[in-house]
């Protein structure tokens, strides 16, 4: 029930992410108040709706939501500074990037709710996606091998095992750099890779976890009483093996569904990354990107400094995200599989 | 392989009972000579409730019965009447929560087991549904559980209803058999050991004669073996003797005396086996005083003080908490006196069981051997230590016909030797027909009908009786008819008002539903509670 | 006794004669493979099923008896084809002069003495011809050796009840959902069809049509089990294989339970196969009966005759083993010393010289034939020798004859050795 009710509201976020107003690209706003660039403590900004924020002399103030380039508007002055510049005080709120790939017309400062909100459409569908698809791959090779048994489930289980051996993020760490070197770098493309990746990675576990299932079903009397009746291996395979080898699997597709940002995050975190930002965001690339900048930070601040200056909120926010998403999937998987058993249904 | 263990195929003559039809004869108990018997154990009004989920579970509502020395009591009932339920109950086996005794005495030995019921928990309805809550002082059900496990086993052995299930299998069977003995009877056994003479000229000329013997006959062996035993003053090492002759024989060995003589002198105690011995009873003797102790928890915690002050308080814990047969601590060598005998005497009791090889069956494991072995196995175990009671859950519902047959007959044959009483619950009224002596039949948590078996079947007085009676089939009456009983057995989160079996009664009248019938007597001995009798009520 | 071809009393099965004969069943084998050693290579076989024969008519009930391990339910499986077998032949429908035929042709090759009882092994010309008749036949008519069409077709009409009401029906399916499904899958009538023919089910069994909307787990032992018989009946069959229908359920129940069989066998005339173990309810439901012990037949007979006069040591020692809820009654009891050997090592020879009371030297070296020694009653027992020379006749099945010469009468698989095997 608790699960529901949070999950329901990360639908609506999904929804609300869909429907943010932007191209295809992610809004952004910049404040500078009282001709001060960048902004400091003193004069912090903020990019809540109600703020009115004033521009320096001689640039346009944008629209409250949009994206502005030199592009999309000819008098439209980015700022220059740059990360190591704007050290320690920077607007509450607001994404950072390390510098290095930034480019000097690239907007600095990113608005973390939106990037939060996009990331939600973005990280949900990816995981979703991701794992549905692994699931089903998983089903089917489990369910095949573990009804038909005998050499083919010796055939497939060994194939299963050689899956199993390789690590994830490497995988995708290889995908990438196979990509990136072939020039592939569009965002579809990326994202296709990452999930053939993924999908390679993941479906042993579920083949695994159907594959016992299925040599428990398959001994069971009614399977033999559909049999006696004519019923072809496929029709039993699809109507009775398949249904009742699938409860643990929504317990295994709940937890990765939790796991995959924090796969994600992890990756970039080590410095590959995976979507082109800033136009792409997700929750664990946002959290990775803010949890890189630590280390200078510290360097260059010492511990006290630090304090202050590090972006917590974009290290925090979307590690809550994430908690709360794959909590609230646990809790839905437990609430599908207690309402789907008959048995326990009162 | 199983087959090598349990197929006498090879010379058995120790004591399969032969091949010839073999009659089986009741004995004859009537109806006054049972009642003339001491009681053993006395139930009043038990009530067992299950607090679930969904409710409360009544299952036994005023369950009465005595059991008297040496007579078999049938409980017969079908699925789901309570009679399993009631075993627990007594012996206080029921998991605690979900469920409860909730009031009722057993009296056994004097004492009420099932003593403190009233002060261990309190009910506590919800309110808008069928649920109560229970709430238990755990360290009075903890301590009530002490006062009783010091009478299960010894006082009251049970037997239960899938062998192969019942023991342990990471242990042999020796093992499982000796744990029993030496927690029980250990100070027998220790006692055996100590005044043993197994030197002497009495004991090389018994072994002689034992040699000598194996020629002859198998009955000679026997008979040396037993003289053997005497001569050394430990019959458990004429056991010994007599299956060392017994493989003598087989293989052809020829110093036999030699072997003997050897394996006497390992009889012989040397100064830390006697000081282990020693201790070893001690610690025995104490247990014993503490398990004695159930009435009162007040004189436990005294006993423990007095005697921690004697033996080092760690010492006295292992002892009391870990496996009798392990001794942590002790030499190899040091425990194996106490050891070899608990092993003989495990084969001597295999033997009561009429196990043809009690060696190779001892030193095996549960999973060599059939189900019908590891029953009598487990039967062996539950006499083994002379209890009063026997209580015995469906021991042969999971077995074949035959084997079916093989232990009804060793039952039998066990109850006229032993005189133990026999609390046998099935849901075959065929099985109870060849073994009981009186018969309880229960329906949905109450005993209906109580008779001496021959009362019971000539003249079955409650209908629920009749209609089970009439719905067996039968071997030798193949035109029967089977009528069933219409209905089925009720839910008991909501059972029947008064008379539990009114839904499903053809003669049910009105007073049926109201009140619940009374148990009257009939004819001597013959209790029935329905309305449709109306003799002068039981006296408790 | 001879069994004169043509006489009423061939067709394996005395009195019953050859006419509506549903399954003639011959040599029947199944052998599970046992793996071990280092490669998993072959090491042995468990011999469930070691050449069983018996026949089956429309309409009567035949009672498959013995205990645990003796292959019983391996023999109903096999009916159904839901086992493939190792050998031997189960004849569906053969009209009475094929069933002739077949009687001839074992003879014939029947008569060829055992390797291992002195003779050489080889068959003679009138056995060859025989077997090459017999696999003619049995193309036609054999079980096991119609292709997988016409087995699902076969498979409406011969169904199967299993032991254990809790297992049988799909947890997570209605009721109706599970009676429906054999109709469904034989695509029979269209859904509102098969809702309504689901209520006469129910009807049949003595449910009410309510009880369809209602889950498996919500119902007694007794109910599931009818549950189970409706979905067998959906397909209206002529032939239930009953795998000890009521040997989990109470005794009220059970009488429930086989009131209801018997009435739907007279209303539909049905046959069935009752396998059980316990012979009071063989007794009362049978019309004829085979004991098993440990793979093979031991006896066979009309069920009056069998249990009035046992011939047997088992059957006799069965009989005296059952408990009768009579107090008054003391019988003479035979208990069996020892225990049931495991069919991975069977005694050799007859399986049950080792426990049998009556044991002779020959009875550890050969097996015994089967011999008719009443009409209609057949019992394989070297007390009861067929009745002339050895050899010449009476007895239809010397268990090995057939199997020595190889694949000739095996259905779709080859040697025994390589017998593939689904336990």
């Amino acid at each position: 029930m608790v699960g529901l009710a949070i999950l329901l509201l990360f639908a609506a976020l999904f929804v609300y992410g869909l429907t943010y107003p932007a191209s295809s690209s992610v809004p952004v706003q910049y404040c500078a108040t009282n001709g001060e660039w960048p902004p400091t403590a003193a004069n912090p900004c903020f990019d809540a709706p109600n703020v009115v924020c004033t521009y320096p002399a001689g640039t346009v103030a944008p629209a409250a939501g949009c994206y502005q380039t030199p592009a999309s508007n000819p008098n439209f002055i980015p700022p220059t500074a740059t990360f190591t510049h704007g050290l320690g005080q920077f607007p509450l709120g607001s994404l950072v990037y390390p510098a290095a790939d930034l480019s000097p017309s690239d907007p600095l400062f990113y608005n973390t709710y939106t990037m939060l909100v996009k990331g939600t459409v973005n990280s949900i569908g990816i995981s979703v996606l991701f794992v549905a698809t692994g699931a089903v791959t998983g089903l089917f090779v489990g369910a095949l091998s573990g009804y038909y048994g005998g050499w083919v489930d010796e055939v497939v289980m060994r194939i299963t095992d050689i899956f199993l051996s390789i690590p994830a993020i490497l995988l995708v760490i290889a995908v990438i750099i196979v990509g990136k070197s072939s020039g592939l770098v569009s965002f579809n493309t990326t994202l296709l890779l990452i999930g053939v990746a993924f999908v390679i990675v993941w479906w042993p576990f579920y083949a695994r976890i159907v594959r016992s299932q299925s040599l428990v079903v398959r001994e069971q009397r009614y399977v033999e009483a559909a049999r006696a009746c004519g019923a072809s291996n496929g029709r039993i395979i699809a109507r009775h093996v398949v249904p009742n080898s699938v409860y643990p699997v929504f317990v295994q597709m709940s937890l990765d569904v939790g796991t995959i940002p924090l796969l994600l995050a992890a990756i970039t975190f080590i410095g590959f990354i995976l979507f082109p930002y800033p136009l792409i965001p997700e929750w664990g690339s946002v959290a990775a990107a803010g949890a890189e900048v630590l280390t200078p930070v510290f360097e260059q601040c010492g511990v006290r400094g630090a304090v202050c200056s590090i972006p917590w909120w974009q290290i925090i926010f979307p590690g809550l995200c994430i908690f709360f998403f794959s909590l609230s999937v646990n809790f839905l998987a437990d609430g599908l599989r207690d309402a789907l058993d008959p048995r326990l249904r009162r | 392989m199983s087959a090598a263990v349990t197929t006498p195929q090879v010379v058995s003559d120790a004591a399969p009972p032969s091949p010839v039809p073999v009659a089986a004869p009741v004995p004859e108990v009537s109806a006054s000579s049972v009642e003339a018997r001491p009681v053993v154990l006395d139930v009043r009004n038990l009530v067992t409730y299950f607090y679930t989920y969904d409710g409360v579970v009544r299952a036994l509502e005023g369950v009465s019965f005595k059991l008297r020395r040496g007579e078999t009591l049938g409980l017969v009932g079908e699925t789901g009447c309570g009679k399993s339920v009631t075993m627990f109950s007594i012996t206080r086996l029921i998991p605690d929560p979900p469920g409860r005794v909730v009031s009722g005495k057993a009296l056994f030995r004097g004492a009420d087991l099932l003593w403190g019921l009233g002060a261990e928990a309190r009910f506590i309805p919800v309110k808008g549904t069928n649920r109560v809550k229970v709430k238990r002082s755990f360290r009075k059900v903890k301590a009530a559980q002490a006062r009783v496990g010091s009478v299960r086993g010894q006082g009251i052995a049970m037997i239960f209803q899938e062998p192969t299930q019942a023991m342990n299998p990471i242990f042999p069977i020796y093992d499982q058999l000796s744990e029993v003995l030496l927690e029980h009877r250990g100070e027998e056994l220790v006692d055996g050991l100590m005044q043993a003479t197994p030197d002497g000229p009495a004991v090389h000329a018994a072994a002689d004669a034992l040699e000598r013997s194996v020629r002859v006959s198998d009955d000679a062996i026997r008979d040396a073996a037993r003289a053997l035993g005497e001569a050394a003053k430990l019959p458990s090492f004429g056991t010994q003797a007599f299956y060392m002759a017994r493989q003598a024989r087989v293989i052809g060995r020829t110093n036999l005396a030699e072997d003997v003589r050897r394996a006497a002198s390992r009889l012989r105690l040397s100064g830390a086996q006697r000081t282990f011995l020693k201790n070893e009873r001690e610690l025995m003797s104490i247990q014993r005083e503490l398990r004695s102790v159930y009435i009162s928890e007040m004189r436990r915690g005294e006993l423990e003080r007095v005697h921690r002050g004697r033996l080092s308080a760690r010492r006295l814990r292992t002892r009391l908490r870990g496996l009798p047969y392990r001794f942590p601590g002790v030499k190899r060598r040091t425990s194996r006196p106490l050891r070899e005998e608990a092993f003989w005497r495990a084969v001597q009791a295999l033997e009561t069981v009429q196990i043809a090889n009690p060696v190779q069956v001892a030193r095996g494991f549960p999973h060599e051997l059939s189900g019908g072995m590891l029953q009598r196995v487990m039967i062996s175990m539950a006499l083994s230590c002379d209890p009063e009671i026997l209580m015995a859950d469906e021991p042969t519902t999971a077995l074949d016909v035959t084997i079916q047959a093989q232990i009804l007959e060793l039952m039998n044959e066990l109850r006229t030797r032993i005189g133990t009483a026999i609390l046998l619950i099935t849901h075959d009224l065929a099985v109870i027909a060849e073994v009981a002596d009186r018969v309880a039949v229960m329906y949905a948590g109450q005993i209906v009908e109580m008779a001496p078996v021959k009362s019971l079947f000539t003249r079955p007085m409650h209908p629920y009786t009749q209609g089970l009676l009439e719905s067996i089939p039968r071997v030798d009456q193949p035109s029967k008819k089977l009528e069933s009983i219409p209905g089925s057995v009720p839910n008991l989160i909501f059972p029947p008002s008064g008379c539990r079996y009114h839904p499903r009664c053809p003669h049910a009248m009105p007073i049926c539903k109201e009140q619940r019938p009374p148990m009257t007597v009939e004819q001597p001995g013959h209790n029935v509670a329905c309305f449709l009798y109306n003799g002068p009520p039981v006296v408790e | 006794m001879l069994a004169t071809p043509g006489s009423a009393l061939s067709g394996g099965d005395g009195t019953a004669g050859n006419e509506h004969v549903l399954f003639s069943v011959r040599n029947l084998r199944k052998f599970f493979p046992i793996r071990g050693g280092l490669f998993s290579s072959h090491i042995g076989d468990v011999r469930a099923v070691d050449g069983v024969s018996f026949t089956i008519h429309e309409g009567e009930t035949v009672g498959l008896v013995g205990e645990s391990g003796c292959g019983k339910t391996t023999v109903g499986r096999m009916l159904l084809r839901l086992i493939e077998p190792t050998s031997g032949h189960a004849f569906y429908r053969p009209p009475p002069d094929v069933v002739d035929r077949i009687e001839q042709d074992y003879q014939a090759i029947g008569m060829t003495p055992l390797p291992e009882d002195g003779g050489a092994g080889k068959l003679s010309p009138e056995a060859t011809k025989a077997l090459h008749d017999l696999d003619g036949l049995a193309d036609k008519y054999s079980l096991f050796r119609k292709k997988r069409k016409e087995i699902k077709a076969l498979r409406a009409r011969l169904q199967i009840v299993f032991q254990d009401p809790f297992s049988s029906l799909e947890p997570r399916l209605m009721v109706r959902d599970v009676i429906a499904e054999p109709l469904d899958i034989q695509h029979v009538g269209t859904r509102a069809e098969r809702m309504r023919r689901v209520d006469e089910l129910l009807e049949s069994v003595g449910l009410s049509p309510e009880h369809a909307w209602r889950f498996p787990h919500e119902f007694s032992g007794g109910q599931r089990q009818r549950i189970g018989i409706a979905r067998a009946l959906a397909l209206r069959p002529e032939f239930i294989v009953l795998d000890e229908p009521t040997s989990a359920l109470d005794v009220s129940v059970q009488a429930q339970v086989l009131n209801i069989l018997r009435r739907l066998q007279q209303e539909q005339r049905l046959a069935y196969l009752f396998i059980s173990h316990h012979l009071s309810v063989i007794r009362a439901v049978s019309d004829r009966v085979v004991v098993m012990y440990l793979g093979r037949i031991v006896e066979r007979a009309e069920t009056d005759e069998l249990f009035s006069r046992p011939l047997h040591p088992y059957t006799q020692a069965l009989l005296s083993a059952i408990p009768i809820p009579d107090p008054l009654l003391h019988r003479e009891r035979i208990i069996l010393t020892g225990d049931v050997p495991s069919p991975a090592d069977p005694p050799s020879g007859c399986h049950f010289h080792t426990r049998c009371p009556a044991v002779m030297p020959i009875c550890s070296k050969v097996s015994p034939p089967m011999a008719e020694v009443r009409p209609g009653h057949w019992v394989s027992c070297h007390l009861f020798p067929p009745a002339s020379a050895p050899g010449a006749g009476g007895a239809v099945e010397s268990p090995a004859p057939v199997e020595s010469l190889g694949s000739m009468d095996a259905g779709p698989l080859t040697t025994t050795a390589e017998a593939s095997s689904s336990p």
